[in-house]
């Protein structure tokens, strides 16, 4: 997954009356050596609570079901995040965590929230953006998550590069 | 009294089974098509109800009314 020290500044920062925050657990990205491809839901538990501990994570992990249905139905990409209002709808959708993104979108909803609580008025808009990621930042979480998972990690995604390149 | 929605996570429609868990990246489905066209800002997120990792349940329209809610998907890899 992406970086975790800055989803726990921001959960300590929202997590109050007006937020609630959750990692999925879905597939394994890149299944290698050490934490291989889940066989069993009772493995994804397992690989769900050693993630919760090597990493830190402050934020209550859910465990998708085996298949990955809630994966599947949010959009099936590693490293999703979404933020969902009040009201059960979808404020904010992204392919990729972006903290500083996510930042913004939830002082807004906070906004939005504190505004209902006052009685005033407001209106809503709908962005829909493109998000540069450096090479330089990717590869350097890469280089940490492919480490830790293990050599295989790189060898197949070399496999996957080349087949792409036929 | 809410009449419960249908939840994504006992939904019967798995992937083909080996296909979602796979050993080799290279097998992995493409996602971005998937991810651009499934769910949009405004639409309804869809309801589920799985156990965190210490066997709590948790159903994602319990917060309905009382709380905003991040999800960040991921896994150790």
């Amino acid at each position: 997954m992406g970086e975790v020290s800055p989803l726990n500044q921001l959960y300590q920062r929202f997590c109050d009356k007006d937020f609630e925050f959750f990692t999925v657990y879905v597939q394994e990205s890149h299944p290698a050596e050490n934490f291989g491809a889940h066989k069993t839901q009772e493995q994804k538990v397992s690989a769900a609570q050693s993630c919760q501990i090597q990493d830190t994570i402050q934020v209550p992990i859910l465990v998708d079901e085996f298949e990955g249905p809630v994966h599947r139905a949010y959009g099936l990409m590693p490293n999703m995040v979404y933020i969902i209002d009040k009201d059960g709808k979808i404020a904010y959708r992204s392919g990729w965590t972006d903290h500083k993104d996510v930042e913004i979108v939830l002082a807004n909803l906070a906004l939005g929230d504190e505004l209902r609580r006052q009685g005033k008025a407001f209106k809503t808009s709908y962005t829909e953006r493109i998000n540069i990621i450096p090479d330089e930042y990717a590869n350097r979480l890469r280089k940490e998550v492919f480490d830790r998972a293990g050599q295989k990690s790189w060898e197949d995604r070399r496999i996957f590069l080349n087949s792409k390149s036929k | 009294m809410s009449i419960p929605n249908k939840l994504v996570s006992s939904s019967i429609q798995a992937a083909r089974p080996g296909v979602y868990n796979y050993d080799r990246f290279a097998d992995k489905e493409e996602s971005t098509a998937v991810f651009q066209t499934c769910l949009h800002a405004g639409d309804d997120a869809p309801d589920f109800e799985l156990k965190t990792t210490e066997d709590k349940r948790v159903r994602l329209s319990q917060f309905r009314g009382h709380k905003n809610v991040l999800l960040h998907f991921g896994s150790i890899t």
